[in-house]
Formats: C-alpha cells, sequence, structure tokens
C-alpha cells in the first residue's frame, strides 16, 4: 500500500510529467500507444525518432518481412559495386531499441485497431502507415508470370536481376520501360541501365545492347541522364521516349509498344504505381492511387487518427519518392505525432525537408538529384526548393566525390536504422 | 476513524491544489511547441554525418567536436556560395558571430542542403555539433609515412592545427582522426585553391609543398589517421 505521501508525489509526478510534454496529457493514465505499419526508411525513423523525444510510448512496428533489401544501393549489386549483404538487414536492433517488432501483414485499419492476416488485433492512440507502393498493372495487357524485380518494391528481387544479368551472352538485349506518373527511386531506373551497363562492359559484351523506353517525353531531370549515360557508354545504352507500353509478354519476353513490337533477352518492366495495398483498402488513397497529407504534420486528409508517410502519399509539396526524403519528412512527422500525443499545437521552426538521390552511374562516378524545402516560419509553411547549381569542381572530380558520399550517405542511414 | 476523515479530508484539500496548480502551469506551457529541439534539428544532418556527427565513411567527414564557428562559417559559406559578400554581411551584422570566418568551400551538394536552414537553425544545430565529444576514425596507416608525416605536421601545422592535429579549438577543422578520403579531398582543394585560406596558411602549404614535395601532404594524411 502506498502512504499519503507517496501517492500525492506519484500524482503530482504524473501531472507535473503531462504538463512538461514528457507523459501525453491525454493518456496519461497509461502510455500512448502507437503502431507503425511498414519497416522501410520512413517507418523506422519515426520509430527510432519518437522513442528518443518520447521514451515512453509504446511503439509497435508492423512489418511483413524479416528482412529488409534496400532499394537505395541495390543497383550497385548489379555492377558488383555492392553485394547483396550490404543491403539486406533484419530488425534485431530495433527491438533492443525498445520497439515492439511484429512480423505481421496488416489487412485492416479499424478506428483504434489494426487487424493483421493472421487475425492479430492491435489496438493504437495513434497509426503511423509507410507501407510503400503497390505496382498497378493496369493500362496494359500482361502475360505470364511477373518477375520479382518488375513489382518494383524496394530491392526485392535484385538478386533474381543480378543473376540474370550475369547470364547475358555477349549481343545480349536488355529493354527498360518507365511509366508515366510517379514512381518509387525516380531516378532508379536510369541508374539500373548504367549499373546493368557497367557489367556489361566489365564482362567485354560490347556487342550488347541497354534500351531504355520511357512513356513521358524527356524532361531536364531525364536528360542529364541522357547525356552522361550515352557519354559513359556510348554504344551500350540508347535512350527512347514517348514509348506507350501496350502489352507485355514475359513468356517469349516481347513488348507491344504505340511504335511496334520489340523483343529482348531481359525485361525490365518498371509498372505504374500507386500507394499500397493496405493504404488503398482502408479508404486512404484518393482517385489517383496516391494518399493525401497535410504538409507539415503528415496527417492523412481522410482520417485525422491516422499519419502516412514516404513514397505512398502525394504530398502538396510534390515530394518525390526517394529514401532520403522519407528520411527527412519523418524527422517532422515524428514531431507532429509527438506533438499530438502531448497535446500540443505547432507555431514556430521546423528542420527543411531534404530530398537528396544519388545515382551510381559508373565505379567513381555518382551525380546527386537535391531538393531543399526550408521552413517559413512566419508563413508557416514549407518554400518550394529552388535549384542552384554551385558546383565549382570540375565535372569528373564532383561524380567522383559524390560516388564516396553516396556511400557514405548509405553506410550512415542503414547503420542509423538497421545496426545502432 | 477520525483520524483517518481527517487525512481524507487533507488528502482531498491538497490533491486538488495540486490539480488546479499543474493545471494553469499546463494551460501556460503545454499548448504550443515553438521550435524542435536541437537534437531534433540536428539529426536532419545525421542521414550523412552519422549519429551524433560521428559519420561511419568513407567520405562524409565527422562533424562531432568541430567548434560552433567552424560550423557556422561552412554553412554560411556554403548557402551563400555563389554571394560570399552577403554571407559576409550577416556575420557582421551580428556580434556572436564576429569570429566566423566566410572563406569559399567547394562543393557537391552542400550548398543546395545548406539553403534549407535559417541562421537560427545553423547556430542551434552548430551548437550541437561543438558539444558533442570528438571520435577519431580506426583507420589502417602507413606507419612509416605516419612518422614522416608527424614531423611535418609539428613543423608546418602544430602552431594552429594543435596537439597533432587533434584539437579544434581556436576554430579549426578536426584532423587526427578524420575520415582520410575527406582529407585528401580537401587537402587537394586547398593545394588547387578551390578553397580559400588564411594567408599564414598557404604561406606554410607552399612552403611544404616546395620542399618536400606535393606527396608529402600524403604523408600528413597518414600521420592524421594513424591517431586514436
Amino acid at each position: 500500500m502506498l502512504n499519503r505521501r507517496q501517492f500525492l508525489q506519484q500524482i503530482n509526478g504524473a501531472l507535473l510529467a503531462s504538463c512538461l510534454g514528457i507523459a501525453p496529457a491525454s493518456y496519461a493514465k497509461k502510455s500512448a500507444r502507437v503502431l507503425i505499419i511498414g519497416g522501410g526508411v520512413a517507418g523506422l525513423t519515426v520509430a527510432r525518432l519518437l522513442k528518443q523525444i518520447q521514451p515512453d510510448v509504446q511503439i509497435t512496428l508492423l512489418e511483413k518481412n524479416k528482412n529488409y533489401t534496400f532499394g537505395a544501393m541495390s543497383n550497385a549489386v548489379l555492377a558488383g559495386i555492392s553485394q547483396l549483404q550490404h543491403i539486406q538487414f533484419n530488425y534485431q536492433k530495433l527491438t533492443a531499441a525498445g520497439i515492439n517488432v511484429i512480423f505481421d501483414e496488416a489487412a485492416q485499419v479499424d478506428k483504434d485497431q489494426v487487424e493483421t492476416v493472421s487475425g492479430k488485433k492491435h489496438p493504437y492512440d495513434l497509426l503511423l502507415m509507410a507501407p510503400g507502393v503497390q505496382a498497378r498493372w493496369t493500362g496494359m495487357e500482361v502475360i505470364g508470370d511477373i518477375p520479382t524485380y518488375c513489382q518494383w518494391s524496394s530491392g526485392t528481387g535484385i538478386d533474381v536481376l543480378s543473376q540474370q544479368v550475369a547470364a547475358l551472352k555477349n549481343g545480349g538485349k536488355v529493354i527498360i520501360t518507365i511509366p508515366e506518373g510517379m514512381i518509387s527511386g525516380p531516378a532508379a531506373p536510369y541508374e539500373r541501365a548504367c549499373m546493368i551497363a557497367d557489367s556489361l562492359q566489365k564482362n567485354g559484351k560490347n556487342k550488347s545492347k541497354i534500351i531504355v523506353a520511357q512513356q513521358p517525353a524527356h524532361n531536364d531531370f531525364s536528360q542529364r541522364f541522357v547525356d552522361i549515360g550515352s557519354k559513359l557508354y556510348p554504344n551500350l545504352l540508347e535512350f527512347r521516349d514517348k514509348q506507350k507500353l501496350q502489352q507485355v509478354n514475359f513468356k517469349t519476353k516481347q513488348l507491344t509498344f504505340a511504335q511496334g513490337k520489340e523483343t529482348a533477352d531481359l525485361l525490365q518492366v518498371i509498372p505504374p504505381q500507386q500507394a499500397a495495398t493496405i493504404a488503398e483498402q482502408s479508404g486512404l488513397t484518393d482517385n489517383s492511387g496516391w494518399c493525401d497529407v497535410a504538409a507539415h504534420t503528415f496527417l492523412s486528409k481522410k482520417n485525422d487518427k491516422v499519419y502516412i508517410l514516404g513514397d505512398a502519399i502525394n504530398h502538396p509539396l510534390g515530394l518525390r519518392k526517394t529514401a532520403q526524403c522519407a528520411r527527412s519528412q519523418a524527422i517532422i512527422c515524428a514531431l507532429a505525432m509527438s506533438d499530438k500525443l502531448s497535446g500540443k499545437s505547432f507555431n514556430g521552426e521546423l528542420p527543411p525537408i531534404l530530398d537528396v538521390e544519388y545515382s551510381l552511374l559508373k565505379t567513381d562516378y555518382a551525380i546527386s538529384h537535391v531538393d531543399t524545402y526550408p521552413w517559413d516560419a512566419t508563413a508557416q509553411r514549407f518554400i518550394e526548393s529552388k535549384t542552384t547549381t554551385t558546383d565549382t569542381l570540375a565535372t569528373a572530380e564532383a561524380a567522383r566525390r559524390t560516388f564516396a558520399y553516396a556511400q557514405s550517405w548509405f553506410n550512415n542511414l542503414s547503420y542509423e536504422l538497421f545496426s545502432s | 476513524m477520525h483520524k483517518q476523515n481527517k487525512i481524507y479530508v487533507y488528502f482531498r484539500k491538497t490533491l486538488l491544489i495540486h490539480i488546479i496548480g499543474v493545471t494553469l502551469l499546463s494551460l501556460l506551457m503545454n499548448t504550443v511547441r515553438a521550435e524542435p529541439s536541437k537534437q531534433i534539428l540536428a539529426y536532419s544532418c545525421a542521414a550523412c554525418h552519422g549519429i551524433n556527427g560521428v559519420s561511419r565513411g568513407p567520405a562524409t567527414p565527422n562533424i562531432a567536436g568541430l567548434t560552433a564557428n567552424y560550423i557556422i562559417a561552412a554553412m554560411l559559406s556554403y548557402k551563400y556560395a555563389t554571394d560570399l559578400d552577403r554571407a559576409q554581411a550577416i556575420v557582421d551584422k551580428h556580434d556572436d558571430l564576429e569570429d566566423v570566418v566566410i572563406q569559399a568551400r567547394p562543393a557537391t551538394m552542400m550548398s543546395q542542403v545548406a539553403q534549407g536552414y535559417s541562421l537560427a537553425q545553423i547556430k542551434a544545430i552548430a551548437d550541437f555539433y561543438s558539444r558533442q565529444p570528438i571520435v577519431r576514425i580506426v583507420q589502417d596507416a602507413d606507419t612509416d609515412r605516419a612518422k614522416i608525416g608527424k614531423k611535418l605536421h609539428k613543423k608546418y601545422c602544430d602552431k594552429c592545427h594543435e596537439d597533432d592535429g587533434r584539437s579544434t579549438e581556436d576554430d579549426v577543422g578536426l584532423l587526427a582522426g578524420q575520415w582520410a578520403a575527406f582529407l585528401r579531398d580537401t587537402l587537394q582543394d586547398f593545394n588547387n585553391e578551390d578553397r580559400e585560406m588564411s594567408k599564414k596558411m598557404a604561406k606554410k602549404m607552399k612552403a611544404m609543398a616546395k620542399k618536400h614535395g606535393n606527396e608529402s601532404m600524403e604523408d600528413l594524411i597518414q600521420f592524421y589517421i594513424s591517431q586514436q
């Protein structure tokens, strides 16, 4: 039994704690439960950061796979610049960091709980969804089994693709198709083309051909890859735009474009994409197939207990679907969730959103695309990214350093998420 | 029984006072969060520079334990890379920035990144990383070259980069235990005059290169990475 003083001390402590934002006011009786769907970069960053800001919050992570394969740096595996074991991680350290990791798949999202495929129910006070994308094989006819690497889900299937690239004969033909609309890793198709070219070149298969056929017309972003790719691999790479894909036959490895048919030895079809199935089933997507969120909280426009970030969203700023952008969003989202748990409103400063996408194009040669969205504290909104070219280094020297920075970014990010 | 009642009444009264007090306090303190903590702001740097500024390499430098002036100078020089006079004007306007030295710095993407931060945020980040302990990276070094490098350091560098390049005092960069690739790139930038330096340093570097050749830079690097 507690005596009177002890009891008062405890009450006082709890109230004071809630007042200081240590324990949430609205969840003072017991610690708040945050449920996170999706153990990728976005989900893990929020899990780790929220645990640091509010150690008392119970964080449960629902992830369907026991291992995570990064999409970032996965193309480097194709050229032997990286290895599969360097981009694959497990979730053991998350458990050690006090995050409850459950390997299960969310099946249904209700207003205060999530039911999984295995029938378990997980109650939540706040829900974070970072489920990524799913392929949307519509608008074209698909024949045969779709290879895992054509589902375009982070680094899944990179091992299979790697074997197929290695098995290509000299004179072999690869076709990479890029759809209209937002995709996860907007630079990744071009990086993949260059990494396959690097592998072919290293192995003396110089009579081979890689065709990058994209549906959208070339813009500044894709033109940069065309210019550099054509310079680095003059005979191996060919770029085409305005290629409307109508039929994919994985059995005969034949593609039918509006312009005509093409047969290849290896098909890397990148499908049109939308937010992952669970987001769609939970009614969080709009007609475009993406989730609408508030610009600086990442709170769903359709459910005020659900935060969504990363590849699944259509952000008002047009944020791109990259790992670094997801991490940057996650910092801001973790702050918003922490405020909500503490019953605080927000009116002040936020860190910027930083989207950095590195593309490895050859050993010791990489480029980066950087978008920076500073916070305007007066207007309480993020400002559009302005691209300023300030490279003072010669192109080749900048590319050599960028290659090393890309690896450094990957080493630091993957360590922070999975190994610390 | 009577005594217990008294305790109960006292208990209720006290509890009420506690609740009222804490509620008032919470109304004052609990409703608005004005800014993220320095730790949160600094978190955005960690994706490349590592947890608490200790990089896992191979090329992004450790920033833990650099002085606040050094970090502010670097960030402002990056942010206003195309107009360093503007960076200088900002420094001149603020008394607390009087020791911040604006100098041209070559960048791959840091200029674009630095656009994202206000002066107040840069100061907060600088304060955070300046308080982190220096961690020296264990790297394989050529011990023979490191011995030569040590002598070169004593002769040409130690006056400003004190304690064998281990100290960041007086707003100098971290040398001992810094990532080799970063040291190599940086020395190359100084040598090519892509990166601005003080007249004193330029003189010393020129003297060293003249007497010991350009490869002496690598001797220095081997000395710096040989230290734990």
